[in-house]
This record gives C-alpha cells, structure tokens and sequence, in this order.
C-alpha cells in the first residue's frame, strides 16, 4: 500500500516537467511579441525601436531558448510566475486571489453536485423506471445540454432583475454563491448522478444483496451496503470533479462576474498577457495532476482489490 | 452491429434525434435553398423587429433575418464541430488501432503521449492555444482535435485488445489474411458502436464548448453568423428584448440533446448490461423476494 | 413514451419562466435619506494608478491627482497653480502654487514637490515621447515655496494645455517616490485630489475616501466604489438591480449599448446625461503600401460618400453619437475651419470607383479589375464595445457601392501591431478627444506607431508634418491658424482619415443624483460635484 502510494507521487515529478515544458513552449510559439504588448499595455502612445531593444535586455528576452526554460523553471518553483505584461504586478499576485476564488466555487459545487446526485441517485435507483426516476434523468439531461451561459443569464434575469432576490454578479456573501453553484451544478450533476444509480443498479443485482434480503436484513440496511460499495466507484470520479470545475468555470465566471481563474485567463486572452496564460496552464494542470493521483490513492484505499494491479 | 441497429430503429427517442440531426445538417449544407433572406443584409429599420412573415423569427440588433442567420450558423456551430469530430475519431481511431494491434514498443510509445496530453484538461489547454495563437474558430476546433484524439485513441486501444484475443480474429490471422483485411473487415466494424457513442456524447459536449467559447468573444469573426456569438450580441439587448435570446440558445439545447440522446441510445442497445435487461432481472427479483 | 412527455413538460416550464419574467414589473426601491456613497462600475480594474505611467484607469487616476492647471472649454484654468506668467520669448513659465495644499498623506505640496514630479517624468524620456512638451522642458527652477519656473527650450504654445492632462504631469506625493523617481512604480498612491484610495481589491473593487481637506471644497459624495464588472448585460443588470448607482460610457470603455441606453431614457427612475461631442469614431485608412487597393485616393473617397452616417447615426446608435464630416470637431482649438465635405451618395461613389477602372461585372455583386475583386479588410478592437456592430454595419453600405469588406475582429495588442506596421487596410478607431486635439493627435500623425501609417507617403506628408511643427512651437496665432488650416484641409482633401461620428461620455444614474457633469477629458469624471437629493 505504501509502496503504491509512494510510486504514485512520485510520478509528479516526471509529470511537472512535462507539463511546465510544454507551458513554456506554447508561450514560445505565441506569434505576438512579447516587448510590444508589454509597451502597448502600459500606454505608451507611441512605441520606438530603442524603446523595444531596451525593454528586451530588461526582461531577458535575448538570451537562447533553453536557458530562458530553466531560468523560467528556476523561477516557477520558488512561485515567482513573472510579471503580467499588462499590469506590471507579479503573476503570482494576481492569480493567488483569483485561485481562492475560483476554488472556493469549484469547492461548493463539487459540495452541491456530490449531495445532489448522491441523493438524485439514490432516490432514482430505489424507483428505477418509474416516472420519478425518469422524469429526474430527462430533467437533467436536458439541462446537462444547455448552454451554461443561457441559463445563466435567464437566471439572473429572472432571479436577480425580475424577483430582485439575488446579487447580479460578483463576490461577497453566501447569495453570490447561489446563483453560479445552481447553474453549474445542476449542469454536472447530470453526469455523476447517472454513475451513481447506474452502480448501485448493478450493484443490486449482487449475490450479497440477494443474500441479505433474503436473509430478512432490512431493506434500509440493505441500501446502506448498495449505497457502499456502489460509491466507491464514484469517489475517484468525484476526486476529478474539483479540478474539472476548476477548468469548467470560465464561461460561468464570465457570466456571473467571478473574480476567478477564468475571467482572469479570458481578459488575459483578450490582452495578450502571456504570463498569465501560461501560470493558468501551468497551475490547473498541474492541480489536475495532484487531484488524479490524489482520486487513484482514495480509490486504492477504498479497494484493496485494485492495489495489486 | 445489426443488433446494434435494429435495436436503436425501435427507440422511438433515438430515431427522432437521428431524425433531428440529420434534418440540420442537411438544412445547414444547403443553407443557402432553405434560408430565406441573406443572413448577412442588413435593415438598419428593421432592429429587432419581431416575427413576420417575411422574417419569420424576427431580426436582430442590425436588422438582420434571424432564421437565415440560425440556419447559416448551422455550418459554424455544427458542422466544423462534427468535421472537427471527424479529425479527431480518425486519428484516434487508427492510433488507437495500431496501439492496440500491434502493442509492443509502438504502444507503449502512443500511450505515453496520450497520457501526457490527457494530463492537460481539455477545456484548459484550448484556452491556452486560443490564448497563443490568438482568437477564432479554427484555433478552437483545432485545440479540440489536439486535446481530444488521446481519449479516443485510448478507448479504441483496449476495446482493439479486447477483439484481437477473439476467436475469429485469431482464425483469420492464423489462415494468413492480411493485417489490414483484418482490421479493416473485422477490429473495425467490431469497435464501431463504441465510436458512435463516443462520438456522439463527444459532439454535444463540443458544440456546448464551442458556443461558450464563441459566447466569450474567442470565436468567430463578425458578421459569420454562430449561435453562440448570436446569444452574446442578444444578451446585451436582454432587458428590452428578451426573446432574442431564444432561437440561437433553443437551437443549441436541441442540438445537444439529440446528441447525447442518440448516444444515451446507442449505448443502452448495446450495453445490455446496463440499464434495460439489468433492470427487469431486478425486479423480477425484487418480485421473487417479495413473494 | 414517458420521456417525450417529460421533455414537453421541461420546455413548457422554460417558456413560462421566459413569458413571467417578462411580464413582471420593475420595482424600484426609493430610499428618503439622500445617499452618500456611490458604487460605479468599471471593465477593467483601475490598474497601477501611478499618474507618470499610462497603464491605469484614468477616471480613478483624476480622482486622485491633480494638475497644475485644468483644461476648460474655455482654455486652462487655476488648478493647483493659482496663477502664471509668461516670459516675453515665450520660454519661461512661472507658475504661482495654490497655498496651504497638503497631499493627503500630509506632505505640503510646494515648488519642490513640483520640481520632484516633473523631473521624475522626464527622467523616463521615452514613455513620454508622444507629448511633445516632454522634449521641450529644459529645467524646472524652484523661485521660492510656491514659486516655480519651467523653463522651456523654445517657445511652446500647447504648455499649459499638456500640463493639464492629467498624464503624465500629475503631482504625485514625493514622499511616495522610491528613490526619488517614479518609473518603476510608486510605493502608494497619493495626491491632493478631491478622494484618496483606501482600499483595493483586484479585479474586485476600488475603494475611495473624500479628501475632505480638499482645495476645491468637500466633496458631498464621502465614498466612491468602482467595481469590476463586464460590460454590457451583467452591468445593466447591476444597475437595474441598485447594486450600482452610476455607469458611464466612453469610447475606450463602452459600458452600456445603445439600445440598452435609450430604453433606460424612456425609465421614469433614471437619467440619462451626455457630455459635449469628445471624440470621432473615424476609420483610418492605410497609406503605407501604395500597391495596394485603399492607397487609391479614389476609393478612399468612394468609401467616404458611400457611408450612411445619417442612418448610421440614427439607428444603429440609436441617435446617441451623431454624424461627423471632420476628424476633429470644430468646437476644438483652430479646428472651426471650413471644410470639403462628402454626404453620403452613392451614385457619386459608383463614379470615383469606376473613374480608377473597375467594372461591375454583370451579375456580380463587387467591382472587379483584371480579374481581382474590389475587396478591403477593417481591422476592429474586440474589446471596444459596439464597434462590431459599426463595422457590419459599413459593411453592408459597401456592398452597395460594389465594395467587398472583410471583417476582422482582434485583441487590442494585435490591432496596435496592424496600425503599426501598416497591415491593414481600414481600422476603426477614435481621436483621443479635447484637450488632446488637435495639437497631440497632430503630432502623432508623423509618429510610427501612431498615425504615420495613414499619413505618409500622401502627396507632400513631409511638408504636412513640417507645418504641424512649425505651428507647435509658432507664438503667432495667426500663423499658428494658417498652418492649421492648412494641415486640416490637407487631411480632408486626402481622405486619409474618414470620420463616422462623434463619441460623446454618456452617463446613466438614477434620478436623485445629481450635478452630472464632464470634465473636458472624455476620460475623466467629475464625482465630487455630485450629490444624491
């Protein structure tokens, strides 16, 4: 077991390498330079030559490649992410706030999605084919396919302008929650659901289910033990959920005016501020590394069966 | 396969979104038969003007026919998505194959790169491209195709493995028939349903992807007309005219929805598994157990 | 089946969401006591507001700073100078500090103040390169605590107008310098403005705090909130919602559309206050490579008769920018000048464009010339709202005249890139606005990276630039006025710019706010006049 677990984390360091390459070599391959953005971002009306061979030297962009790569890594490690182009700030800065942020909303809807479905699913098994159980599937399926950006903005047309009820956008109380968790969740909650009562359905079938009941066990006993094993497939999937909804939030932050991680990349997009789009790969890569490896050693735990293998 | 097929022509559900799909595509290839104005031509008069009969979905915030502009968008939001999806099944699929036929240093060689792009979130890394190399549909669908054929390539792979070890396929190597017959007339068809259903789910999941995106602004040019980009100019006029957001959004659903139905479908007839016979055992049991 | 009658059901429910909540009526909630603090919405956060910089959000940075005089309608007036003088050569200016200013962390602001802030802008030459005053500064002379000379190097008529731009001669607090300059960053932002920033959350909000120590009387607002919020649906919706009590619109920073604007007009709770005309929207038009297409006088003028800016105008902004027939307003300094002008008429389009031998081919929608389609590119700002719609629009009177446009939509970075090196055929843009004009956007025209790409290789451009040089440092105005006419007939008669509309600062707020007001920067707001009833 500790040797699995040991094996597994260990596989992080190959994966960072990996990782942070190719985050340097798309920037690399970027075909706007990087010294006008930088100049233009500041305002400067009108940019010079002299002016841009400066600001090269400055930042160190003359130098070859590789050097550039691990200057870069070197960097990276001790959190120093380089300057936005736009803002002059340290990366780091600007995307630690945006990383709470967009945390925060991932964590809530990974909280609502997995109470939801859990339930959904267990209520859809109990009465599987009944019109309960089918009216939640197509309810959700339906809502799974639409755009998450219309029913965002209906919700807070509806919501927010007509009923007055919640916040528009932004940050600030437990209500700013509301409005991002629902759309989104309801949306992902289509998915996980469907795994849940699809493993408890064929766990039901199982021996010691047919043992149990027959034994006079109580069915609520014998749902608990459905319910058991039937999660256990689940978890792993549940582990990808919050770096998933990491990456997922961007048209919902948009939207809703999250000051996370998407809008961040999104307006970073719009002003070619490289820096930033590449500690955004970088960290949700990396973060979707740690959490699989993080969901294979639950799962592991969880299923001595899978250790071996 | 045949199985496969005759089970989904009775699945009323599946039949009448396959009928759907194909309706729109055949709309979206000839578009220009079925639209009824120029979805580019503008009536600066005509702003947001409701339904009539001339413009029977009304016009936007230039003036311009609505449905022309849903029916031309149709190419945009749906089929470079499903060419796209071509793209990306081809090279998934025939990577997937030789990975899983031939296995030894080749194998290990393509599943290493497919575990190195799997490691990158989709949605992620076509931020990134769009971000690099700048905004537009082809960068998109591009991302899409890079980040994509590794999942394919590694779900064909094992259900390739799963064929090659079968009876048949081990007779007709054995009675020396080529390796591409092979693949070809037997690991291909064989793997089939798994494409469609993958595909299938995988399409829905672009198009909503695709009209984000193009929602945010990183997609098409202005005035190419895409349902995504059509949602992002109504939202503006949301509070004063709140049925522009109707159409392109309720084309969008539909699309989606037959999608993932028709995968839903597929999947069900070939899994039997899953739901429909694993369901009547059990309550044949639960009726057994009550009695 | 079960599940198609469950899908009916969903899209039943949908639509009847839809349909109530467009029945519902708005309910506006009006409180009796008169409000303090104002909560506006920006797009962007407010930056580095360093004032010697240029990466902040100006109408915050016009909170905080001052300058030494301000631009009026009617010329510079007393700001933090209460007076000046001039010298007889025109190169000596003397200008009397208002007493008993403080910056708001307590720093007395005098000569030396003064003398530290210029000469930390002119330290960072190159940033500065655009504003011509820059170059000419020689010295900044401390005469006694509230005296001080700036001492030019030739005489410089727009002195005092580029003094009141708020950058990048603003007057910072010296004792946020490090190590006594500015260019690499300020340990804090602090000026004798009427609000000083007390708090700021990136990409969240901007807190800011009267000063009420302030020199031109306590401002009635005590807080004021900038918010970051995207423009368009989600900020109308936070006004509609009172989250935030004041939106304002400008060319660079389009926070409502025109629609959204004039349907709030016809709202009984708001208000709506438009500035003076400050700007023109005008396409520039490459003349860089004289091989291609748009280098062609002919069709540079064909494209100006051929443009509606009347039906432009009236419905596609919805009547909230009107026609303009000159790149600068002729409100603006030495610009009254009669001009040629060009209505729109097709008919004469069609001629000039057939007089450079193109032929419309029968049947075909666009002029062609051996075998080549009378085809140009416009190059538009993603992140300027409504310009999208401008350019579609253009698009479709083109195609009346024969003229193919091909749209593209791009970052900001890649759009400047275009305009620099001269890879474009048209891109949408607008002036910087009084002050800057005429005299700041005249000598940018001979700036690479600025105009240069539209206005050289014109017949005589160097003789052009010379003039706008010549009436840059003249100290007669009636030279200074012929040589203005001169370069303003020549950018007209060549068609090197051509003008759509003029852009005005637009402003949406509830009813009991009151004393809206513009300052004459389009860039600037004026927050502590205001005052809630």
């Amino acid at each position: 077991m500790r040797n699995y677990i040991i094996r597994r984390i260990l596989t992080i360091i190959p994966m960072f390498f990996i990782i942070s390459f190719i985050s340097f070599v798309l920037i690399n391959l970027s075909p706007s330079d990087p010294v006008e953005i930088i100049l233009r971002a500041n305002g400067v009306p009108v940019v010079t030559e002299e002016l841009i061979e400066e600001t090269k030297i400055e930042l160190g962009l003359d130098q070859p490649f590789l050097v550039r790569y691990v200057n870069w890594l070197n960097d990276v490690i001790h959190l120093d992410f380089g300057k936005s182009y736009v803002t002059q700030q340290p990366v780091f800065k600007m995307i630690s706030p945006a990383f709470g942020y967009t945390m925060q909303l991932a964590l809530a809807n990974t909280v609502v999605t997995i109470m939801l479905s859990i339930f959904l699913g267990i209520i859809c098994a109990q009465f599987e084919g009944r019109m309960i159980d089918r009216g939640t599937r197509s309810f959700l399926f339906i809502i799974s396919a639409m755009p998450a950006f219309w029913i965002g903005t209906l919700a807070i047309w509806f919501f927010s302008v007509k009923l007055n009820l919640l916040p528009t956008s932004g940050v600030g109380s437990w209500t700013n929650f509301v409005l991002p968790t629902m759309v989104m969740s309801i949306g992902y909650c289509g998915f996980y659901f469907r795994m849940i009562r699809n493993s408890m359905l064929e766990n039901m079938n199982e021996n010691y289910v047919v043992y149990a009941r027959s034994c006079g066990v109580k069915e609520k006993v014998v749902v608990k033990h459905i319910f058991r094993n039937s999660i256990q497939t689940a978890v792993a999937a549940f582990c990808m959920a919050i770096p998933g909804m990491m990456a997922g939030t961007v048209v919902i932050e948009n939207v809703f005016a999250w000051p996370g991680l998407g809008r961040l990349c999104v307006s970073s997009i719009f002003n070619r501020d490289l820096p930033i789009i590449q500690a955004y790969v970088l960290i949700l890569a990396l973060s979707y590394c740690l959490f699989n490896i993080f969901g294979d050693i639950v799962t592991a735990v969880l299923n001595p069966k899978l250790r071996k293998a | 396969m045949m199985n496969v097929w005759s089970k989904i022509k009775k699945d009323r559900i599946a039949v009448s979104c396959l009928a759907i799909i194909l309706m729109i595509i055949i709309v979206g290839i000839f578009a220009n038969f079925f639209a009824p104005n120029d979805p580019l031509e503008i009536n600066a008069t005509l702003k947001f003007d409701g339904p009539s009969w001339e413009y029977p979905l009304g016009n936007d915030q230039l003036g311009r026919c609505m449905l022309s502009r849903l029916i031309f968008g149709i190419r945009t939001s749906v089929l470079f998505v499903l060419v796209a999806m071509f793209a990306t099944i081809s090279i998934g699929t025939i990577l997937g194959i030789i990975a899983g036929y031939f296995k030894g240093k080749v194998d290990e060689v393509i599943m290493r790169v497919c575990d190195i792009v799997l490691s990158f979130p989709s949605e992620v890394m076509t931020l990134a491209i769009v971000g690099m190399f700048g905004t537009g549909l082809k960068n998109i669908l591009l991302a899409c195709i890079l980040m994509k054929w590794a999942w394919f390539a590694r779900v064909f792979r094992s259900a390739v493995m799963k064929y090659t070890d079968k009876n048949y396929v081990m007779f007709s190597k054995a009675s020396g028939c080529k390796t591409g017959h092979i693949l070809r007339k037997h690991i291909l068809p064989a793997i089939f349903p798994e494409i469609a259903v993958m595909a299938s789910n995988n399409i829905s999941s672009q198009i909503l992807m695709v009209s984000g995106l193009s929602f945010l602004g990183l997609g098409v040019q202005a005035p190419t007309p895409e349902w995504g980009m059509m949602l992002s100019e109504a939202k503006d006029a949301m509070l004063i005219h709140p049925y522009q957001m109707l159409p392109s959004g309720i084309a969008i659903m539909v699309m989606a929805v037959s999608f993932s139905f028709l995968g839903d479908s597929i999947r069900d007839a070939m899994d039997v598994k899953h739901e429909g016979y694993a369901l009547k055992k059990n309550r044949f049991k639960r009726k057994r157990l009550a009695a | 089946m079960k599940r198609i009658r469950i899908l009916i059901c969903c899209v039943m429910m949908m639509a009847m969401c839809v349909s109530l909540g467009a029945c519902t009526s708005q309910d506006s909630g009006g409180t009796g006591e008169a409000k303090t603090t104002l909560t506006t919405a920006r797009s962007k956060d407010i930056g580095d507001l360093n004032g010697h910089l240029y990466a902040g959000d100006m109408a915050a940075q016009g909170m905080v700073f001052d300058t030494l005089v301000e631009n009026t309608a009617d010329g510079p007036k007393a700001a933090l100078a209460e007076s000046w003088d001039i010298s007889k050569d025109g190169t000596v200016y003397t200008f009397h500090l208002r007493k008993g200013v403080n910056f708001t962390d307590g720093q007395p602001f005098n000569a030396e103040a003064v003398k530290a802030n210029i000469d930390a802008v002119q330290r960072n030459p190159e940033k500065h390169a655009w504003i011509s005053l820059s170059k000419k500064i020689k010295s900044v002379d401390i005469v006694d605590d509230n005296t001080v000379n700036i001492v030019l190097s030739e005489p410089y008529y727009p002195i005092l107008t580029e003094l009141g731009l708020l950058r990048p001669y603003c007057m910072m607090s010296p004792a946020t310098f490090i190590n006594g300059e500015t260019k690499d960053g300020v340990s804090a932002f602090v000026g004798t403005g009427p609000y000083k920033l007390t708090e700021h959350v990136q990409n969240q909000y901007a807190t800011f705090v009267s000063n009420d120590e302030y020199w031109g009387g306590e401002p009635k607002i005590k807080t004021v909130t900038f918010k970051v919020l995207p423009a368009g649906q989600t900020a109308q919706l936070a006004l509609q919602n009172g989250e935030i009590d004041f939106l304002y619109s400008n060319y660079s920073d389009a926070m409502l559309d025109s629609e959204t604007l004039k349907s709030m007009g016809t709202n009984k709770d708001y208000q709506i206050v438009y500035s003076e005309p400050c700007a023109t929207r005008f396409l520039m038009v490459n003349a860089s490579k004289p091989e291609t297409i748009i280098a062609d006088k002919n069709i540079k003028e064909a494209i100006w008769y051929g443009i509606n800016k009347e039906e432009l105008s009236s419905e596609i902004l919805s009547g909230l920018e009107t026609p303009a027939e000159t790149l600068f307003p002729s409100t603006a300094p030495y610009c009254d000048v009669k001009l040629k002008e060009r209505t729109f008429d097709t008919a004469k389009a069609k001629k000039l464009i057939e007089a450079s031998g193109w032929k419309m081919e029968s049947g075909s929608e666009y002029y062609t010339k051996n075998g080549e389609k009378l085809s140009v590119r416009i190059e538009y700002r993603t992140d300027v709202a409504g310009v999208k719609g401008i350019c579609e629009y253009l698009q479709s009177n083109l195609k009346d005249i024969g003229i193919e446009l091909v749209l593209t939509g791009e970052e900001k970075s890649a759009y400047y890139d275009r305009r620099k090196t001269g890879d474009y055929d048209l891109l949408i843009d607008a002036t910087w606005g009084v002050p800057y004009d005429p005299q700041s956007t005249m000598s940018a025209f001979s700036a690479p990276s600025s105009y240069l790409t539209s206005t050289q290789n014109l017949e005589n451009s160097q003789e052009m630039f010379d003039w706008i040089d010549q009436a840059l440092v003249s100290t007669d105005e009636v030279k200074r006025q012929e040589l203005y006419t001169k370069v303003l007939n020549k950018i007209q008669d060549d068609a090197c710019f051509i003008p759509l509309t003029d852009v005005q600062v637009i402003a949406v707020a509830p009813k009991d706010l009151k004393n809206i007001t513009f300052n004459q920067s389009q860039y600037e707001i004026p927050f502590e006049k205001m005052y809630f009833e």
